[in-house]
Order: structure tokens, then sequence, then C-alpha cells
């Protein structure tokens, strides 16, 4: 998980005033974000299948591929069944804005992993001190790699190339609404 | 399942939401300064106040955040100036630094000022005073303490107390510290706490808060844009507004003052007809602010007397022309009406209802507010007061002239007392002695007392009788229930008893008393008090014989009951109950003879007997030929005879317990 953030300005406001300036250049820079999103739900999309046994159809020999006929764990849901489709049928993106809460920044893109089995192997493990005592989690850890596995780790490793990229669009799209601007004064 | 979803944010973009509050702020600034701005101008007379008002409003925003700043700027000079002597110059530059660090590391300088003060102070020297003040920044970041306390520990360090610092920069060796050597600790602290000012500053909490320092920079700019204003606005109020003010009213005090004497004197009766005038107003205050402008020229035309009468028909005309004007009255015309009031107030004495009332209209519709009119109408109420006072003392001086003498007041006091006699009846002794009609007077109310003691004490007297008639009659109707089957039984006696609350041998005397018929000895309690007499006479008996052998009277042993009335009466009611108890269980035994026996008691049926009846040898006798013997004994002299005597012969015999029809023929 990255320590930094990189805070864009004025992405909303410049799809804004472009949609009234320029729609097309509008389009031109919401297809860099969609194109960057797309772009790191495919590669957790494939995380998921490379992370998946293809002996066992799972991640782990334990890990049922279908729910629990009589579950009785986990709130009487029973535990998650690993289902690749479901999985990455679960991993979406999102453009929505947040809710802004004194830190002046908010969501502009992202990916978001819906599915029970996808969170559970996301993030199992993260808690401190829970590793040492869960075996499940000591062996997701060993083969699978720490906590924050499928579309944190794209996330880790791409975000700052997706970052760069939507910024240098966001630039353009700044100078050609300048432009529009120039042009019409 | 629930399981909330995980999120990983990409690209993060700022929010406006921080700068379109700040944007309001500032426009709520300006708004606040148009609002105080027409409150102003309307409220002239109350600008001192909204000053201050004014001030607190906006140095909640913009002002107070330039007020602070420039208390901070000249706290920071005057410390540069007693410590080091510092130039102008010098301060400039100083001030000059503290804004670009605040921008380097994202504190404010309301924290710089203070930390960089007391390193100055501690140092006696600017250059190193900054140079301390990066390092204190560094050991703040590194820490996570404040600057103050960072500032504060490398100033005890200076001392040679390290013990601060060494909490806060726990690199610092122990030798050194025992060195006591400064500019060695400082190295030492520089080089474990190096950039970090600038790394934190790089954070984005940081960045964030440089950005509200940035926001707060521009309320600053704001704010000492508008400190010449309003220092320039309370110098007008104060030098010149206030002053005038202030000369005005000592300038005219004593002609209000004789106007008001004027009136207040010599016309008493305008003061009311004023008192009413501002009633009126106040309930046409419509029709007044509209044609304000023509009541002020009435006004002023005529006398004031003679104006007020005049207005009170001039009201009423105007009040009915008001239906047909069409035309409102303006705020100009008011203005006038305004101006020319104060005028006439300078000008005459006699003018000053006039000043009054316009300058009240005016008012009305600067303000539009019924209180003043209010406030008006309690001091003309007020001024009336107080002419009433003067009557109840003219009254009070004239009273003086005509003082009663002590022979009016004895008399005075005596028609007071002789009345109220009359009023109760009494014609005194002595018509002219207060002090003895008094005594009468008070004499005839204790009587009074007395006899309505008296009466109340009959009343009692008569409900208690009353009382004592209704618990008659009612133990007279129990008593008739009782004797309803001509007997008094035990239990009645104390069902009785306890319903009345008596024991049971006052019953019993209570019921010989009242039926008469019913005396001790001759019924239920004969044997009582047959036993009671018996022993009352044996005792005679036996004193007459001791009497006649010399003996003397006979006297109870000790422990022994002595033969009182009350022991003797016990003897009595015990030897009643016994007898009672043996009546009733005779009688008991009596009624119980034709009943079927009580089957309660009867041990029940628990296996059948072994010694069955011989059932055989009963039947048999129905089966075997009846053997009938007839005992004529010689008295039968008709078929008829004989039938009943062969019949009654069956009878005798017969077990089976049917009955048996015989008849002459079947013999």
């Amino acid at each position: 998980m990255a320590d930094e953030v990189i805070v864009l300005t004025g992405i909303k406001e410049t799809i804004d005033a472009l949609k009234q300036f320029d729609k097309a250049a509008a389009r031109k820079f919401n297809k860099v974000i969609n194109d960057e999103l797309n772009r790191a739900e495919r590669s957790a999309d494939n995380l998921v299948v490379q992370f998946t046994n293809p002996v066992y159809g799972t991640p782990m020999r334990g890990w049922r591929k279908t729910s629990a006929a009589r579950p009785r764990t986990r709130g009487g849901a029973g535990w998650p069944a690993w289902d690749v489709s479901t999985i990455q049928a679960g991993i979406t993106k999102s453009r929505a804005q947040g809710k802004v809460r004194g830190d002046y920044t908010t969501s502009a893109g992202a990916l978001i992993n819906k599915s029970a089995a996808g969170a559970i192997f996301e993030v199992a493990g993260r808690t401190p001190g829970s590793a040492r005592k869960n075996q499940f989690i000591r062996y997701l850890s060993n083969s699978f790699g720490k906590a924050s596995r499928l579309i944190w780790a794209v996330v880790d490793k791409d975000k700052d190339e997706i970052q760069r990229r939507v910024a240098a669009a966001l630039e353009d799209a700044k100078k050609t609404l300048q432009t529009n601007l120039n042009g019409r004064s | 399942m629930a399981i909330g979803a995980v999120i990983a944010r990409i690209v993060t973009q700022y929010s406006a939401k921080g700068s379109k509050a700040a944007q309001k702020d500032i426009a709520k600034l300006g708004k606040d300064f148009d609002k105080f701005a027409k409150r102003s101008a309307m409220a002239f007379a109350a600008a001192g106040a909204a000053v201050g008002a004014f001030t607190v409003k906006v140095g909640t925003d913009a002002v107070r955040a330039a007020m602070e700043d420039q208390k901070s700027q000249v706290l920071l000079a005057n410390s540069l100036r007693n410590t080091v002597g510092a130039t102008d110059a010098a301060i400039a530059g100083t001030e000059d630094y503290i804004t670009v660090l605040q921008k380097q590391v994202s504190v404010s300088d309301d924290e710089l000022r203070p930390a960089l003060s007391r390193l100055v102070a501690a140092t006696g020297s600017i250059e190193t005073g900054q140079k301390l003040l990066a390092t204190a920044l560094n050991v703040s970041a590194q820490s996570g303490a404040d600057l103050a306390s960072s500032s504060d520990a490398i100033i005890k360090a200076t001392r040679g107390q390290y013990k601060g610092l060494a909490l806060l920069v726990p690199q610092l060796s122990n030798s050194t510290i025992k060195s006591k050597d400064f500019a060695k600790a400082l190295g030492e602290v520089d080089k474990a706490t190096a950039g970090a000012a600038s790394k934190r500053a790089a954070t984005l909490e940081y960045r964030l808060k440089g950005l509200n320092i940035a926001y707060g920079e521009i309320l600053e700019t704001l704010g000492y844009a508008l400190l010449p204003v309003i220092e320039k606005f309370a110098d007008v109020i104060t030098a010149k507004v206030l002053p005038q003010l202030e000369a005005w009213i000592a300038a005219n005090k004593d002609k209000l003052a004789t106007s008001l004497d004027t009136i207040l004197t010599k016309l008493p009766v305008l003061i009311i007809q004023v008192f009413d005038l501002f009633d009126y107003i106040q309930r046409n205050l419509k029709t007044i602010e509209v044609l304000g402008a023509l009541l002020v020229s009435t006004f002023a035309a005529a006398k004031v007397y003679a104006g007020v009468i005049a207005l009170s028909g001039a009201i009423n005309i105007l009040t009915a022309a008001f239906g047909r004007q069409a035309v409102a009255a303006t705020a100009a015309g008011t203005a006038t009406a305004f101006a020319t009031g104060g005028a006439s107030a300078l000008a005459a004495a006699a003018a000053l209802v006039v000043f009054t009332t316009a300058s009240l209209v005016a008012y009305k519709q600067l303000t539009k507010n019924n209180k003043v009119l209010d406030q008006t109408k309690e001091v003309t109420a007020d001024i009336a007061k107080d002419y009433n006072k003067v009557v109840v003392t003219t009254g009070k001086v004239l009273g003086n002239t005509t003082k009663l003498t002590a022979e009016q007041k004895k008399q005075f006091a005596s028609q007071e007392a002789l009345n109220k006699l009359k009023a109760m009846g009494v014609v005194p002794t002595s018509e002219t002695d207060p002090i003895q009609l008094e005594a009468v007077r008070l004499n005839l109310l204790k009587e009074q007392n007395l006899a309505q003691k008296a009466m109340y004490d009959q009343l009692l007297a008569n409900y208690e009788a009353t009382n004592r008639i209704n618990i008659a009659a009612q133990r007279y109707a129990d008593i008739l229930m009782v004797i309803a089957d001509n007997k008094i039984s035990e239990t009645e006696i104390v069902l009785l008893a306890q319903k009345w609350g008596i024991t049971n041998y006052e019953v019993a005397k209570y019921l010989a008393s009242v039926t008469g018929n019913v005396e001790l000895g001759k019924g239920w309690d004969a044997a009582g008090y047959a036993a009671g007499e018996s022993w009352k006479m044996a005792l005679g008996d036996l004193n007459k014989y001791l009497e006649a052998v010399g003996k003397g009277s006979f006297v109870a042993p000790k422990n022994v009951p002595t033969t009182t009335p009350t022991n003797s009466f016990s003897a009595s009611i015990e030897g009643l109950k016994a007898a009672t108890t043996t009546i009733l269980k005779l009688q008991e035994k009596v009624a119980n003879t034709n009943k079927i026996p009580d089957t309660s008691n009867i041990t029940p049926f628990i296996s059948p007997s072994t010694s069955m009846p011989d059932y055989q040898a009963y039947r048999a006798g129905e089966r075997a030929s009846v053997s009938v013997t007839v005992n004529n004994a010689g008295s039968v002299t008709s078929s008829n005879d004989l039938t009943e005597t062969v019949r009654n012969g069956i009878l005798a015999g017969q077990t089976s317990g049917r009955s048996i029809n015989a008849r002459v023929l079947d013999l």
C-alpha cells in the first residue's frame, strides 16, 4: 500500500468545463481515466486466475468451490466459495466521489473488490498478530504474500504510472480548456 | 455473509469543499459589512455601540486574523528591539524569514514568531535564534512535540539543562550531556533530526496544513485591508460624531430643561393632552406615518397649546381624509420633517413637543419599530404621574393651611367609634369618650364571643345527644332482629358485642335495660345468676353463723378471688357459658336425631367381606311351597273375616316384601 497519495486538482472541474466547450476533449480525458482503470481491473482479474491452483480450482486445497450445503459458520452463510468468475465479476472500477472527511481529497477513480471470497483473499491477515495464530492466514501469506493480494497489489504496483498518465491527460485537458477559453474571450 | 467491499483509490483529487467554505466566509464577511453599513446609517445615535459590535463580528473572520497577526508581529518586533536592539530593517528581514519559513515547513507564523522571540532572547542574536529555530523545527517534527516545547528544550540546553532535549532526541549521547558542550550537543541533535521538518512538510497532512495556512494568509491580507477602514470609521465616530452630539446636548440642555419646566409647571393640561395625543398616535400609526410631514407643519405653525388642540382636530380631519388620499408621504418628506422639527427645537422651547413628535414619526419610519413609541408613551405617562404628584403635593399644602385641631380629631375618633357601635345596635353611655366607647365595644365583642361559645357548646351537646339517639336506635333495631325468634343465643350476644364495641356482659345488661321483659337470671343466664345468688345467700348465712358464734365475718383467704360483685359475676358468666354449651349440645343432638348420619367419618369400603350371605338358602324360600298357618281363634263370623285372617297369616309369613292381593274366590 502506498504511503503517499498524489492529489490531482481540478479533475471534475476540468471535465465539467470541457463538457461545455469541447466535448471531444472531455471524452478524450475521460477515456484516459477509464482506460487506466480498465487496465488495472484486468490486472486484478488476471491475478485471480493466477492465484487459482489449476488442480484444485482454488488457491488452497481445502477451499470450497461451491457454497456449503449446511453452513454453520460466518453468520450462517458459511465460508464463501472460491469461484473465479464470481470473484472477477466482483472486481469493478468506480469513478464515484467519496465523502470528504476533512482531508480535502476524494476519489476520482478506484478499484473495488466486492465478492466475499475475494475480499477475504485480499485482506486476510491484515490485522497485526493474526497471521501467527491462524493457520489459514499463515499458509495464505506464505503462498501468496501478505495482505493486499488482489486489487491493492495492482494499485501498489501500477498506481504511480496510472497517476502519471492521468495527470498528463489532465494537463492536456486543462490546456485544451484554456485554449477554448482564450478563443472565446 | 456480510463482508464489506475493499476499495483501492487510484486517482485522488482535491476537493473544493474547503476552499468553498473559505469563499463563503469571505462572502459572509462582505455581507456583514453591508449590513453594518446599513445598520450604522439607520442607528446613527447608537453608532458607538455598533462599532464594538461590528468589531466583534468582523473579528471572527479576517479582521480577527489580521489583528492577531498584527499583535504577533508587534510582540516579536518589540522583543527583538528589547533583547538585541534590532533595527527596523532587521525586524522586516525577520518577518520575511518567518513568511518564507512558514511556507517551507507548513507551520503558522503565529507559532514561529513566539518560538523565535524566545530563542533570540535566550541567545541574544537574531542569526543564532533563526538557526536554533530551524533545529527546533526539526526536533519538533522528529519527536512529534509542538514547536514551543522543542524551543524551550533547546533554550534550557543553552543553560546546561539537557534533560528535556534528551527526552525529545534520544540519540543525544550521555557523554555530550555530561560534558554540557552545547555546540557538540547541537551538532548531534542536528545530525539526528536533519531534514525532519522538510520531510514532514512534504506529507499530505502538512501540505494540507500549508493550504490552510495559505488561506489564513489570504484572510489576514483581507483583514489588513479592512483594518484601516474600521479604524477610520471608529475615529470618525469618536472624534466627530460623539463630540458634536455631546456639544449639542451641552449647549441646549438648559433650554430643554427650561422648556420642560415650562410645560410641566404652566401647562399641566397640555401634558394630559400630549399623553392622549401619543396614545392616539399609537393607535393611528399608519395614518400618521403617511401624513407625518403635514402634522409637523401643523405643529410648527401653531403655539404649543393651540397646536395640540389644532392637532387633535386635524388628526380627525386627516384621518377622514386619509381614505381619499392616494398619495403617501415619502421618506424625503419625513426627513424634512425631522430636520424641521430639530430646528424648531433649537429655536423655540415651546416647539419641543413638535420636535419630539416629528422625531418619533421620522424614527418610526426609519426603524419601523413600535418600541420607541411605547417608550415615549411611558415617558409621557411618567410625566403625567409627576404632574399628579404635583397635584397631590398641592393638596397637602392646602391641607396644611386647614389643620385639624386636637378637639376635632377627638370628635372624629369618637364619631368613628360611635358609628361602629351603632352598627352593632348599641348606644354607648358616654358618646364623647372614645376610650370608654372602645372598652364597651371590646366588652361587647367579648360577650358576643362568650355567647357564641355557649352556643357552640349547646350545639355540641345537641350533636352528642343526637349521636346517642342514633346509636340507641341502631341498637334497638339490632335487638329487634335478634329477638325476632323470641330467644337470644350466645352467638348473637357475641355478634352484638362486636358490632357495638362493648363486652358481652354490657350487651346483656343493655338488653335487660332496654327490653324490660328480659331479666338477668330469668332467661338464658338463669344458671349463672342462680349460682351467683346462691353464693351470696350462702355467704350471708355463713356470716350470720359466724356472728352468732362470735367469730366475725368471713374473710376470704389470700390468692383466692374475693366475693366482689365483679368476681361473682364472672363466676356467673362462666356458669352461664357452661350451661349454654350444654344446652346447645343437647339441641344439636335432638336436631340430629332424624338426620341422615354424617358419612364423612365412616370408614370407607376396603375389601369384600369374607362372610358372604347364604344367597342360595335365601332364594330357596322363593321356590319352596308357602306354608300358611291360620289361627282363627274362634272370631271368624263371615267369609270376609276368614279371608282377612288368612291374608294376615300370609303376610306374617312372607319374606319377599312383595304386596299380596288375596281374593276370597281364590281361596
